[in-house]
């Protein structure tokens, strides 16, 4: 497209230099040189603050804890949000789940295994249960399978069992794909939706229970496990119990 | 790092450092003077050119062919900040005078006739991507210089340099009134 507004361009001719200054850029030579100076120094001082106070961060315990709940309060933030378009609408008059709470008797059945044994906690009666609700579409369960497989592994021999009980719709072909990606190495179970409505609607992920050797619920915990520490403490001390 | 390559980063720092006096030495008259247009101070004009140079040394992502582009967006863009910053204060002075009624001196008389202040003025009140076209083209920089300088599609330079102008020209009749 031709452009020709003379009128405009001669407005802006107004605007142009005049012939006698010629900027020289030797006299600038030293302000450059300066202003370079100032502004490494300034990327290695910035540096510098940020090593120290990533330093300090990590090394302090309770900094430390705080950063990891942040985490966590932000991963459970944005699971809650993204459950709520992945949620159907309940039905009109359909009862509002609260969910089980600590203290209540675990449901019997957690789902059914791959050939479509249903899995049930009362064969289980004696070892600790660790029941981790999962979906294959859920970030954050997906992050969590190391710390469940090291629980697995490390307190399997001495009464505990990890059973991950997946939510997930579409079948075993996803779930079994999911369970070798992720090289889940405890107990997997695929619940449908009368054993999900029975653990009071699982409307949250992942969603971790902790189940005694009774069958009671005595620790519930709504999101990502961060602290790997922290969870193995509970985990010993109720043993301990 | 082992001698090999404290030699190497030695050697690449000063490439760095003559990259830059090249690029300094070749481009800084033309960048003082694009700013110029915008800002009335000389002496400022060529601080606000330094400036452009030292954020493109900082920027290392702005080296090779898109160098001078880069370099002339940056000061063209410096400069109307400037002229923002500029025109705000002088509305706030102005502002200030009128409280105090203070008469307008002389030179405030002579400035505000002056075609210079008007078409600053009136580009300070456009959108920067409007202003900076004028401005570099107003330099002289063709079709694809400008394109390559303000990361436009060639193909749409000669309608955006069109909407730039009437809206300069609308800006500038609103503010002034005659042709």
């Amino acid at each position: 497209m031709a452009v020709n507004d003379s009128w405009v361009d001669d407005r802006l001719a107004a605007l142009t230099p005049d012939s006698s200054w010629q900027p020289a850029a030797a006299a600038h030579r030293g302000s450059v040189e300066s202003r370079r100076a100032v502004a490494r120094h300034r990327r290695l001082k910035w540096a510098g603050v940020l090593v120290a106070a990533t330093t300090i961060f990590v090394s302090v315990p309770v900094t430390r804890t705080f950063a990891a709940k942040c985490l966590e309060a932000c991963v459970s933030a944005t699971t809650s949000v993204s459950q709520l378009w992945r949620a159907d609408e309940p039905e009109a008059g359909a009862p509002r789940f609260t969910g089980m709470a600590i203290g209540d008797i675990a449901p019997d059945e957690v789902g059914a295994d791959r050939d479509g044994n249903a899995q049930r906690l009362s064969s289980r009666r004696g070892k600790f249960v660790v029941l981790n609700f999962w979906a294959t579409w859920c970030g954050p369960c997906k992050a969590e399978v190391p710390l469940l497989n090291d629980l697995q592994s490390r307190f399997g021999p001495t009464g505990v069992e990890v059973i991950g009980v997946s939510i997930d719709d579409t079948g075993w072909a996803d779930v079994n794909t999911f369970v070798s990606a992720q090289r889940i190495g405890y107990t997997v179970t695929l619940a449908d939706a009368q054993t999900i409505e029975t653990y009071g609607g699982v409307n949250q992920l992942p969603m971790t229970l902790v189940i005694d050797r009774n069958g009671r619920i005595i620790a519930k915990h709504i999101g990502l496990l961060t602290d790997r520490g922290d969870f193995h403490q509970q985990i010993e001390r109720m043993l301990v119990r | 790092m082992d001698a090999h390559g404290d030699a190497v980063a030695a050697e690449a720092a000063s490439d760095d450092a003559l990259d830059f006096d090249a690029m300094f030495a070749a481009h800084f008259a033309r960048v003082a003077r694009v700013v110029g247009r915008v800002v009335r101070d000389r002496g400022r004009a060529e601080d606000l050119a330094v400036d452009a140079f030292v954020k493109w040394w900082r920027h290392r992502g702005a080296r090779g062919e898109r160098t001078v582009g880069w370099l002339y967006r940056v000061a063209v863009r410096l400069a109307l900040d400037e002229l923002r910053r500029t025109s705000r204060r002088s509305r706030f002075e102005q502002v200030i005078g009128t409280l105090r009624r203070a008469p307008p001196t002389p030179e405030d008389l002579h400035s505000a006739q002056d075609e210079q202040q008007r078409v600053r003025r009136v580009l300070s009140t456009l959108r920067r991507r409007d202003a900076s076209l004028l401005v570099l083209r107003s330099d002289g920089l063709a079709y694809d210089e400008l394109a390559s300088a303000l990361g436009l599609n060639p193909a749409s330079i000669g309608t955006l340099i069109s909407r730039a102008q009437r809206a300069f020209r609308k800006e500038y009749l609103r503010r002034y009134g005659s042709e």
